[in-house]
C-alpha cells in the first residue's frame, strides 16, 4: 500500500532509512523482549519481507578529523566508560535467548554520556564500532542492538582511586582539550585485555596535561608495564604529587634568593674621611654594615596592611588572549548574576539557552578592587571584597562553562564540560601561592616607588626577576596606577 | 615558522648519533627564531655553549622568553639534569620559577653554561641593524629555518643576497649555516592567503629557493656540506629540506695560529 511520505511518522532519534538485513530479523526462540524496539511501530516497512541495502548505510555527519576509525575509537571508550566499575549508571535490563544483563542501545544513546558526543552516534555506529574494535567489557549481542557487561578475564586489583589514578601528558597537547581525547589516545595503545582497563574517567584536564582514573592500582612497576605512547609522561598519582611538592618547595627557595638579592643593592662609592668605603656587593645574602651610612629603611608601604585577607585573590584561567580589565569585571558580575538566579531556579540551568536573564537581579552581587591583568594573556588575578564573593565566582564559573569568545565578550558563551573549547575557569588562591602572590606584590610596590624616585630607565629589567607579578611593574612603567582601596 | 617537526628533524639529526659537533659547545644564531622552539631545543638539548634567538617581532619574542622559563621550571637541575621532570600541573598550579638571572644580556660566555643561562632572545631586525665589529665572525652556527620566504618576498632577491652575506660575515671560519627554504609555492600561497599587499613583490622575485637558491650560495662563498629531509610526496613542513652549507676555513690564517701536528688533526677532522 502506498503511503504518502508526509503521512510517515518520524523517528524521534535518527535511524538511517535502509536497515542492513541482519537488524530486522527477528530474535529466534521468540522471545518477545527480543524484538527490535528501534522500528517504527507506525512503519509497515518492517511488515514486509528485509530489503538488501542499496547502499552503504548513512551514518551521521562526521566532524572534519574523526575518520571512521576514529569515530569508532571514541564511541568504544565513551562505552566502556559508561559501564565502568564506578560509574554510578544503571540500566534497566533483560533476557535475550536465556541469558539476561542485555541492555538496549537505544537506552544507551539516550544517556547524556553518549548524546553529548560529537557527533552524537546511532545505535548502527555503535553497534559497528564494538564489532571493529575488541572490548574485553562489553559484549554486542547477536541481533546487533543489545550490549552487556562481560565477566572480566582478569581480576584488577581495586584500591583509592589515588592509587588507580595515573597523571599524562599527552603528545600532542591539544589531545586535553577533550577528556575523551585523552581517553581514546591512551586507549589505542592499551590491549584489549590490560588489566588497568576500563578507563573509568578523565579529570584535572590543563594545558597540556590530565589525570586519568584507571581500574586497578598503578604502582611504579606497573605503570612501565602499561603500554603508553612512547612520548607521553606518565607518572604515578603518587610520584605526581612528591614532585608536586618538591616543586613547590624549589619555587618557594627561588623566591626567597629573590627576595635577598633584591634586599641588597650596589652602594656608590662614598668618601668616607678620606678614604673611600667600598660599595655593597650585589647578590650576597648579608651585606657587610657600613657604620658610615644610616640602615637603609624600606619606605612604608601605603598599601593593605599585613598581615593580608586571606581568600580575596581569584585567579582567572582561559580567558580571551586581548581582552581588558572592564570586560573581565563585567564578565565576572554577568557570572555571579546568572549563578544567583541559576541558585533560585535549579530547573533554569537545564533549559538555559544563552538568552538574556530577564528575571536576573541588576546589582553587583561582587565587588572587584582590582583586576590585576596585562595583554596579552589569558590568565588574571582578580582582587575581590570579600573571600565569599570569591568562593561564589569559582563556583559558578565551574558550573557556567563559559567560553570569552573575543576580546570584549562579557557575556561568553556556555559550552559543554568537554567541550574542546576552553571555558573560563576561576582558583582561589590559597596557602603558599596566596601568600607569595601577596609578598611579591608588596615588593612590586615598593620596588616602582623605589625606581620612581631613583629615576631607573631600566624598568624592564627588574620586571624580568619578579616572577607572577611582574607585569604589575610593567604597568607602572606604562603609566598605569595601581590603586588599592 | 619552524614547527615540532623542524625541531624534531633537527635533534633527530644533530643529536645523539649524529652530527653532535656542530652544536656542542658552540655559540649558536638564531634568526627569526619565532617563540623559541628549537632555539630551546638547541641549548637545551644540544649542549650549546650560547644560543641567541633574533626574532623582529617582540610579542614573538617574549613568548619565546616565557617558554624559555617554562622549560627552566620543568628541569630538575643535579648530578643527572633531568630535562621534563616537573609536571605540567605544578607549573600551572604554582607557577614558573624565576629567572635568578634574568636581562637581556648577549655577551657571549667564554665558558660553558647550562640552559637557560646560555639561552638569549632579543627581538631586532637583524637585517637592517648593522653588525657590529664584535659581532662578525664570532658564531659557530647560524639558523635560518623557515625564514627566507619572508626576507626574499619583503626585500626582493637583494635583499636575501644581503641576508645571505650577513650570515657568511657573522660566522667564523668553518662555521655552519642551517638554512630552511620554503618551496617557492609557499610563496605563492603565502601572498594569496596571508599577505596580498605582497603580490606585487612576488613576479620581481627572479631567484628560486629550490637547489640552495639556484645554486646561489654555492657560487658566493659556501660550501655544500649536506641536504636533508625534503619529502616530495610530504604536505607542509614534511616537505621541507634543511641544507647545511659551511663557510670554508680560512687555511692561511688557521696556519699562523697553530702548530703543525694540530693543523693537521684539524683539517682531519674537519668533515
Amino acid at each position: 500500500m502506498f503511503v504518502p511520505r508526509t503521512v510517515k511518522r518520524k523517528l524521534p532519534h535518527a535511524v538511517p532509512a535502509e536497515l542492513p538485513p541482519r537488524a530486522l530479523q527477528p530474535i529466534s526462540t521468540g522471545s518477545v523482549a527480543a524484538q527490535p524496539e528501534s522500528s517504527n511501530p507506525a512503519d509497515t516497512s518492517s511488515k514486509h519481507p528485509p530489503r538488501a541495502p542499496t547502499g552503504p548505510v548513512q551514518q551521521p555527519k562526521k566532524g572534519p578529523n574523526y575518520s571512521e576509525e576514529d569515530l569508532a575509537w571514541k564511541h568504544i571508550v565513551a562505552l566502556e566508560m559508561l559501564f565502568a566499575p564506578s560509574s554510578s549508571v544503571r540500566f534497566a535490563a533483560k533476557s535475550i535467548d536465556g541469558s539476561s544483563g542485555w541492555i538496549h542501545l537505544s537506552h544507551i544513546i539516550s544517556h547524556r554520556s553518549i548524546s553529548n558526543l560529537r557527533p552524537s552516534p546511532s545505535q548502527i555506529a555503535l553497534a559497528t564500532a564494538l564489532r571493529t574494535i575488541p572490548s574485553a567489557l562489553i559484549e554486542l549481542s547477536a541481533d546487533g542492538y543489545h550490549v552487556r557487561q562481560r565477566e572480566l578475564p582478569f581480576n584488577p586489583l581495586i584500591g583509592t582511586d589515588d592509587e588507580m589514578t595515573i597523571y599524562v601528558e599527552p603528545v600532542p597537547a591539544k589531545l586535553t582539550d577533550d577528556a575523551l581525547d585523552v581517553a581514546v589516545a591512551l586507549r589505542k595503545e592499551m590491549s584489549a585485555e590490560d588489566p588497568c582497563l576500563p578507563i573509568q574517567r578523565v579529570f584535572g584536564l590543563g594545558r597540556g596535561y590530565a589525570l586519568v582514573l584507571l581500574s586497578s592500582i598503578v604502582d611504579e612497576s606497573t605503570v612501565k608495564n602499561i603500554k603508553m605512547p612512547m612520548t607521553w609522561m606518565v607518572l604515578t598519582k603518587a610520584e605526581h604529587d612528591r614532585r608536586d611538592v618538591e616543586y613547590q618547595r624549589l619555587i618557594q627557595s627561588d623566591y626567597d634568593a629573590l627576595r635577598r638579592r633584591r634586599r641588597v643593592s650596589p652602594e656608590p662609592r662614598r668618601r668616607e674621611e678620606g678614604r673611600l668605603t667600598p660599595p655593597r656587593e650585589v647578590g650576597r645574602l648579608t651585606p657587610p654594615p657600613l657604620p658610615s651610612l644610616p640602615p637603609k629603611s624600606r619606605p612604608a608601604s601605603t598599601s593593605t596592611p599585613t598581615p593580608y585577607e586571606k581568600g580575596l585573590i581569584l585567579h582567572l584561567s582561559h580567558l580571551h588572549e586581548e581582552t581588558n580589565k572592564p570586560t573581565i569585571q563585567s564578565f565576572l558580575a554577568q557570572v555571579a548574576n546568572r549563578q544567583q538566579y541559576f541558585d533560585k531556579n535549579p530547573s533554569a540551568q537545564l533549559e538555559y539557552d544563552g538568552a538574556p536573564i530577564e528575571d536576573a537581579t541588576d546589582t553587583n552581587l561582587v565587588h572587584v578592587q582590582y583586576v590585576d591583568y596585562t595583554k596579552p594573556s589569558d590568565t588574571a588575578y582578580v582582587r575581590l571584597s570579600t573571600p565569599a564573593e570569591a568562593i561564589l565566582l569559582a563556583r559558578a564559573l565551574t558550573f557556567q562553562h563559559r567560553v570569552m569568545r573575543a576580546k570584549d565578550d562579557c557575556k561568553g558563551t556556555s559550552v559543554g564540560e568537554n567541550s574542546e573549547r576552553k571555558y573560563v575557569v576561576g582558583n582561589v588562591l590559597e596557602g603558599e601561592r596566596e601568600r607569595i602572590y601577596w609578598e611579591m606584590l608588596e615588593d612590586a610596590k615598593t620596588k616602582g616607588k623605589r625606581k620612581r624616585k631613583a629615576g631607573d630607565q631600566d624598568r624592564s629589567r627588574a620586571v624580568e626577576s619578579v616572577g607572577e607579578v611582574q607585569q604589575l611593574v610593567v604597568n607602572k612603567a606604562k603609566g598605569t596606577h595601581m590603586k588599592f582601596d | 615558522m619552524a614547527t615540532i617537526t623542524t625541531t624534531t628533524l633537527l635533534l633527530e639529526m644533530f643529536g645523539d648519533g649524529g652530527l653532535d659537533s656542530l652544536f656542542l659547545n658552540k655559540n649558536v644564531l638564531d634568526v627569526g627564531c619565532n617563540e623559541g622552539r628549537v632555539t630551546c631545543a638547541i641549548s637545551q638539548h644540544l649542549g650549546a655553549r650560547h644560543v641567541k634567538g633574533v626574532d623582529i617581532d617582540p610579542f614573538l619574542i617574549r613568548k619565546a622568553k616565557e617558554y624559555k622559563r617554562k622549560l627552566y621550571s620543568r628541569q630538575k637541575t643535579g648530578r643527572d639534569t633531568q630535562v621534563r621532570f616537573f609536571p605540567l600541573s605544578s607549573l600551572d598550579k604554582h607557577g614558573l620559577r624565576p629567572l635568578l638571572d634574568a636581562g637581556d644580556k648577549v655577551s657571549i660566555r667564554p665558558r660553558l653554561s647550562t640552559f637557560p643561562e646560555n639561552t638569549d632572545f632579543v627581538a631586532q631586525d637583524w637585517l637592517q641593524t648593522p653588525l657590529g665589529d664584535d659581532e662578525e665572525g664570532i658564531y659557530d652556527v647560524v639558523l635560518a629555518l623557515s625564514l627566507t620566504k619572508w626576507i626574499h618576498l619583503n626585500s626582493f632577491d637583494a635583499g636575501l643576497k644581503s641576508f645571505f652575506d650577513k650570515c657568511l660575515r657573522a660566522l667564523r671560519p668553518g662555521g655552519h649555516f642551517i638554512v630552511e627554504p620554503q618551496p617557492w609555492p609557499s610563496y605563492v600561497t603565502a601572498v594569496k592567503k596571508k599577505c596580498r599587499a605582497l603580490a606585487s613583490n612576488l613576479d620581481k622575485l627572479e631567484m628560486r629557493p629550490e637547489n640552495g637558491f639556484g645554486g646561489w650560495l654555492l657560487n658566493n662563498g659556501w660550501e655544500e656540506v649536506f641536504i636533508a629531509g625534503g619529502n616530495e610526496e610530504g604536505k607542509g613542513f614534511d616537505a621541507r629540506e634543511i641544507r647545511v652549507y659551511r663557510k670554508p676555513l680560512d687555511v692561511t690564517a688557521l696556519i699562523d695560529e697553530i702548530s703543525p701536528c694540530e693543523f693537521q688533526n684539524t683539517i682531519c677532522r674537519v668533515p
